[in-house]
């Protein structure tokens, strides 16, 4: 069932039954309100994660050929986080804040032109490339916040180097509206939300990772090949193995080797050294 | 090797109660049990806390590890299979001691705060020697050699910080340029002083933590080595054995046979191969001494699936 945990991101956090209807800062506490914690973020994006933060309707809609999504995501939160864990387990974190959010889905776009927005925008000049564009405020009162609505107006825009220079220019002016919300006591409205898939802790897969690099070293193959290895295994439809071999384990056991880079190739003497861990009762 | 007992990795800055247990730090959940993955140190207190600059350089990883850390976006790997992910610190960063009271069995053994900023940059057909540092990633923009992608990640330090970093952050287009460069040198000099003279109204966050390998060991061997190579060197044995249907019994045998185990060394003085065998049969297959691992064969088949 779901489990509603009020979590502070650094101290050890109580259950709290939480009644998400409730704003924060409507609490007992005379805590002053913060807007401690930031978030500017422009990423290119799978369909999957867009459907996953609720753009849905922008990642199905009926296009033809290649989709490309991205995300331009700006928002001052409080430090009140709501951990809710599903049956799965995964854990949405939700923050309170206040900010906005422009997706954006471009096609007839080409891939070398996809990566950041400044070619997008680009290829929609020359008349190549179509876009787009959903964005939302995050506010409490809209009113209050009259500037971070007007977000709305890109919504029909096409999204090109005018578009660009206005959004820059408007999270600009977020920021400075940013510095007088404490003062003006602007308050947080559900804002924001990360979605975690924490793996179960299974010896197994960690016999797996720990294989994985001696093999690795004993083929004189740097820690990056961890990527090339699972790129070759979802080609062939194997999507299991990023749920299985733990990077993080695999780096203990590249630098237990003596090997703490990423991308440099073991030296000579530690391949000699994981040869004899493979090779011991082979 | 050596004097190698504790290694270092970035997380994300949530900690909170997973699975009943709490102070969990839920970038590792997965790689240990959460009793043992706990944060029990105090963070550093804003008014008399000191921290210092970090050094400015680039860590190479790949996409999985940019999502560990909080990085929202993807690898487009329709653009290019060739891709390097890497980011860097522009932090002051403070370390944290764990409590006297820290329980032996917690792989946590300290922990670094910081107030700054993580910035990922991912790119696209630029040959990974180039992408180990930040003017050769924008040296290849500038000869217009592949393409960059970078996002930056706020890490505690409140709004005063937006400021500070206006230029990097409306260059929303994301490419890496020199200009980024530039932007980033221009950043971290006004960030120093305010994170460093400046920070009594900033709250830090967690940034990395330490991790002892001695402990991990001791975990994954079910408390038979303290040796992390030990520990690889048994289990590979007992897997390989295990996968050709050998019993424990017989895999003991075959392990005391001439130039079977190896002798000990100055990095182990008492290897335990025999014990961190039996522990992988008995705890990780959860068989008998006598018996044969054959129905395991799927579970063996995806342990040993680097080597197949």
């Amino acid at each position: 069932m779901w489990k509603h945990v009020h979590v502070d991101s650094l101290t050890s956090s109580k259950e709290n039954p939480v009644d998400s209807k409730k704003p924060a800062g409507d609490a007992k506490d005379e805590k002053p309100l913060r807007y401690g914690s930031v978030t500017i973020s422009s990423a290119c994006m799978s369909a999957n994660s867009m459907i996953e933060i609720g753009y849905g309707d922008l990642a199905k809609g009926s296009v033809a050929g290649d989709v490309f999504y991205y995300l331009i995501d700006v928002s001052a939160c409080t430090g009140d986080i709501r951990l809710e864990e599903a049956p799965d387990r995964s854990l949405t974190l939700k923050k309170m804040g206040i900010g906005f959010r422009v997706a954006i889905a471009a096609w007839k776009l080409d891939a070398s032109a996809s990566t950041n927005l400044g070619t997008v925008a680009a290829s929609v000049e020359l008349g190549a490339a179509q876009t787009s564009i959903q964005a939302t405020a995050y506010a409490n009162k809209i009113s209050q916040l009259g500037m971070i609505a007007e977000i709305s107006k890109f919504n029909s825009r096409k999204f090109d180097a005018s578009v660009i220079k206005e959004l820059a220019e408007y999270v600009s002016r977020f920021t400075t509206l940013l510095g007088t919300a404490e003062k003006e006591k602007i308050m947080p409205t559900p804002c924001f939300e990360i979605r975690l898939h924490p793996k179960k802790y299974n010896p197994q897969h960690i016999v797996a990772s720990n294989y994985f690099a001696v093999v690795a070293i004993d083929n004189a193959k740097p820690r990056s090949s961890l990527d090339g290895w699972l790129v070759a295994k979802a080609d062939k439809k194997e999507d299991q193995w990023p749920g299985i071999i733990s990077p993080v384990v695999v780096q203990a056991a590249y630098e237990c080797f003596g090997e703490p880079g990423y991308n440099q190739s073991p030296k000579a003497a530690n391949q000699k050294l994981a040869n004899g861990v493979h090779r011991l009762g082979a | 090797m050596g004097s190698f007992t504790v290694f270092t990795v970035p997380v994300m800055p949530y900690v909170a109660t997973f699975d009943g247990v709490e102070d969990v730090v839920l970038s590792l959940v997965g790689i240990a049990p959460t009793q043992n993955i706990r944060m029990t140190a105090e963070k550093p207190d804003p008014v008399t806390a000191t921290y210092q600059k970090a050094d400015l350089k680039v860590v190479q990883t790949n996409a999985s590890v940019l999502g560990h850390l909080g990085f929202p976006g993807v690898v487009d790997l329709r653009v290019s299979t060739k891709v390097s992910c890497s980011y860097m610190d522009l932090l002051a960063t403070r370390k944290v001691e764990m409590p006297p009271g820290n329980d032996k069995n917690n792989l946590i053994v300290g922990a670094t705060f910081g107030l700054g900023f993580r910035m990922a940059i991912i790119a696209y057909d630029i040959d990974a020697n180039t992408t180990s540092s930040f003017s050769g990633i924008a040296a290849s923009a500038k000869l217009k050699l592949g393409s960059t992608n970078y996002q930056i990640l706020p890490i505690g330090g409140g709004l005063t910080v937006l400021e500070k970093a206006r230029p990097l952050i409306t260059n929303l287009a994301g490419e890496f340029t020199i200009e980024t460069l530039e932007a980033i040198g221009a950043v971290e000099y006004a960030l120093a002083d305010l994170y460093i003279n400046h920070h009594e109204s900033m709250t830090a966050e967690l940034v990395s933590v330490d991790i002892d390998i001695d402990r991990l060991a001791a975990l994954y061997s079910g408390g038979q080595s303290r040796d992390y190579m030990s520990v690889m060197q048994g289990q590979s044995y007992a897997l390989q054995q295990a996968y050709r249907n050998v019993s424990l019994v017989e895999a003991i045998e075959h392990g005391n046979a001439a130039a079977a185990w190896p002798v000990p060394t100055d990095r182990d003085p008492s290897p335990n191969y025999e014990a961190i065998t039996k522990d992988f049969y008995s705890r990780i297959l959860q068989l008998k001494p006598d018996q044969k691992p054959a129905h395991l064969k799927e579970s063996l088949t995806n342990m040993a699936v680097a080597g197949l």
